[in-house]
């Protein structure tokens, strides 16, 4: 009888075992999958800093052309007054 | 932890799987008694058995250090827990009917004395795998 008995109840131990880890287990973090959403991270990050030189850029060519505009105006507007004259 | 514990268990596991391979004499150890009555007595059957458990704990192992593969890594160790239980509760067996499983009689106590080991490591790998694949169950109460 007890031939039948141990084995028996080893399996329910081990089958308790498993029901246990699966339910209170944590699931493990795919370490690769991190670091492949880091390197993603990284990447958008580096794009982002170049976006935004390229920003600062543009807004220093604007202020010139703003600047170039408004010197062009004056001397239209002097030019206009000569020929009036 | 758990590691120590289940290198512990392969070890052992194939220290036994060799000396069957030697001799059919280990049968008779009280721990491996009743593995091997569930391998029908079989001297090369039972090591086979030792064996197939160690290697399948050693893969466990390793996919558990991937990180990887929780589910199968926990199956692979399960195995090697089962032969653990049956051989605690074969020196269970033996103490409580104080007499060794080839036979030889001894006070319960000097039975408890000698087969303790084995009783305490078919606990302790249990838990060793409980923390290992289910910490919530440990931590999450505290």
């Amino acid at each position: 009888m007890e031939t039948y008995l141990i084995p028996i109840v080893a399996f329910i131990v081990s089958t308790i075992t498993v029901i246990l880890s699966v339910r209170f287990g944590n699931r493990k973090i795919d370490i690769d999958y991190v670091q492949q959403l880091r390197n993603r991270v990284l990447a958008l990050q580096t794009t982002l800093r170049a976006i935004r030189v390229n920003e600062l850029k543009l807004k220093e060519e604007n202020d010139q052309l703003k600047t170039q505009n408004l010197d062009l105006l004056m001397k239209i507007n002097e030019l206009t007054n000569k020929i009036t004259k | 932890m758990t590691q120590l514990f289940t290198w512990y268990g392969f070890i052992l596991h194939m220290v036994w799987a060799l000396g069957l391979c030697l001799s059919p004499t280990p049968m008779h150890a009280t721990p491996l008694n009743y593995f091997a009555r569930i391998m029908g007595y079989n001297q090369y059957l039972t090591a086979a058995g030792l064996f197939i458990v160690s290697i399948l704990c050693l893969i466990g192992v390793i996919l558990d250090r991937t990180n990887r593969h929780d589910f199968i890594a926990l199956l692979c160790v399960i195995p090697q827990q089962f032969v653990m239980i049956v051989c605690a509760l074969g020196s269970v067996m033996a103490i409580a009917l104080s007499h060794y499983a080839d036979g030889v009689e001894r006070h319960m106590g000097f039975i408890l004395a000698d087969q303790f080991p084995f009783i305490i490591a078919a606990v302790m790998y249990t838990l060793a795998i409980l923390s290992n694949f289910g910490k919530d169950l440990f931590w999450k109460h505290i």
